[in-house]
């Protein structure tokens, strides 16, 4: 590796760290009183002690699966969704105006309906997660379907292609950087919206522990699932880049990244 | 290498009519093209050439008259229009039920690429790319071939270059062939017709006889070449209700005395 790609990779870690100094620095000095942010070493402490006790892996096992299956579902119904709307006016014009109007409702305005149609089980949860993902999904399939070279459609019709080869050799591959936009887009979400799905009724997961520690003002805990939360943002981002690095072998490296 | 010789088929147009958008783009032309016949087709633009070349392609309908293709059509467009997500090779055979690679590679290596097969379109020159879709064409063995301004956007020594390479690959299988371009040289140096179509009329033909391959910038070169661009000139200065029907009288094209570019357009021969 050479002396500029190592700074390239170092280049994002530089501000957090000089954060968690700094934040350190100042809960030590007493700038910044313990009971209103614990000091990041306590929160470590905390995030060994939840390790060692083994319940923060099943915690975070347990809402790995949730966003997983739910993303499953919601990106599955909002990518045939896309597919059908961006194919089809007449589809778009019935199905594009409802959608785009539930996008618009906040999941937490949700939860109360959710509980009195599914219960306090995990169909609820998985519902919201589901719900949440779909829209980013639909939205982005839409719009890469739509956004295809129409001079390319015309030259496979020019070669007889039609019908399913159609969609198989030139649609689909054209919309499908903007369908790994979308799923980019919903694997963030899936994790963020748990924050929501687990306060139904729910005894494990990553938002059972913060709403827990919220209720008993556990702040190194809180402040633990705040930053969990951020590093598995940021994990799902490297995964959904790295799926699309290996299905999008065919665009230069320059588009690639423009695109990040 | 195989040797492939296709027969060309025949075209042929009679008082085809074209409206687009209620508009009239090509009013009543006729048209024969004799198998192998390589066919230029020069105007301005909106001159209704490259709606000729979609009709012909299948990709307009025509509203009046006749139409008649020999064999299904390939097209050559001014962009290469690969699929940037397949490989050269697969590019050279989309549309084929079950290419055969073999002869993907050899259609690839008639127009010089063949170590590239494997390569993806983005890593390719607009030339090379250019070549990648004339070998897309000849992997169907086209009996026609409608070339729409292929080398448009080619640098000018990359479109000599491919010039010649469709020029030979011409004579090699034998397809028929209808240019549409605005170079009027490129129209002289390629076809064994001249045609200028003004308003959606054919307004001028030129039979060319000069040996091939034929010598740009040659003295018999320049003086059709200065012809032709006289026929579009004068076209352009008349009305559009009055074209002058030079094509259909088959008469020589005569030259009128007020020419808004007497020089430019009679150019003197080298």
């Amino acid at each position: 590796m050479t002396g500029v790609r190592l700074r390239r990779r170092l280049a994002p870690w530089i501000a957090p760290l000089v954060l968690l100094a700094v934040w350190e620095l100042a809960s030590r000095t007493g700038i910044l009183p313990k009971n209103l942010l614990p000091a990041p070493l306590e929160v470590a402490r905390a995030f060994v002690r939840s390790v060692s006790r083994g319940d923060l892996l099943v915690h975070l096992g347990v809402s790995a699966l949730r966003a997983g299956v739910g993303m499953l579902i919601g990106a599955g119904i909002g990518l045939a969704l896309g597919l059908l709307t961006g194919l089809s006016r007449k589809l778009q014009l019935v199905f594009d105006t409802p959608l785009q109007m539930m996008r618009a409702v906040p999941a937490l305005a949700l939860v109360p309906l959710v509980i009195l149609w599914f219960g306090l089980g995990e169909t609820a949860k998985l519902f919201i997660v589901a719900v949440t993902v779909m829209f980013p999904v639909y939205l982005n399939t839409f719009h890469g379907v739509r956004s295809v070279d129409p001079q390319l459609i015309e030259m496979a019709r020019t070669y007889h292609v039609s019908g399913f080869a159609m969609y198989r050799e030139v649609i689909l591959p054209g919309a499908l950087p903007s369908i790994l936009v979308g799923l980019r887009f919903a694997l963030g979400m899936s994790w963020l919206v748990l924050i929501v799905a687990e306060t139904i009724g729910a005894e494990q997961g990553l938002g059972y522990v913060a709403m827990n520690a919220r209720e008993f003002m556990q702040m190194d805990i809180l402040v633990l699932t705040i930053v969990l939360w951020a590093i598995l943002g940021k994990l799902a981002d490297v995964l959904a880049g790295s799926v699309e690095q290996r299905l999008l072998p065919w665009q230069p490296r320059s588009q690639r990244m423009a695109a990040e | 290498m195989s040797k492939e010789i296709t027969r060309g088929a025949e075209l042929s147009l009679r008082e085809l009519t074209v409206e687009l958008g209620g508009r009239e783009i090509l009013r009543g032309i006729d048209l024969h093209v004799k198998p192998g016949e390589f066919i230029s087709i020069v105007g301005r633009s909106g001159s209704g050439k490259s709606t000729l070349l979609r009709v012909l392609a299948g990709l307009e309908t025509h509203t009046r008259g006749e139409l008649k293709v020999g064999a299904p059509p390939i097209v050559m467009f001014q962009e290469p229009r690969l699929l940037p997500w397949r490989s050269v090779l697969q590019n050279v055979g989309l549309g084929l039920r079950d290419p055969d690679p073999r002869r993907g590679l050899e259609v690839l290596a008639q127009v010089g690429l063949a170590d590239r097969a494997k390569d993806y379109p983005s890593t390719l020159s607009g030339g090379q790319r250019q070549r990648v879709a004339l070998a897309r064409a000849l992997m169907h063995r086209p009996e026609v071939l409608l070339l729409d301004e292929p080398f448009g956007a080619l640098d000018a020594l990359t479109r000599i270059s491919a010039q010649k390479l469709v020029e030979g690959l011409w004579r090699e299988r034998g397809f028929s062939a209808l240019l549409v371009t605005h170079d009027v040289e490129e129209a002289v140096l390629l076809g064994d017709h001249v045609l200028v179509l003004d308003d959606g009329r054919f307004v001028f033909r030129e039979h060319v006889t000069l040996p091939r391959p034929r010598v740009r910038n040659s003295a018999e070169v320049g003086r059709i070449a200065a012809r032709v661009l006289n026929a579009i000139f004068d076209s352009g200065r008349e009305d559009a209700d009055e074209p002058p029907r030079a094509a259909e009288s088959g008469a020589e094209h005569q030259p009128s005395g007020a020419n808004i570019w007497p020089n430019f357009a009679r150019g003197e021969t080298p």
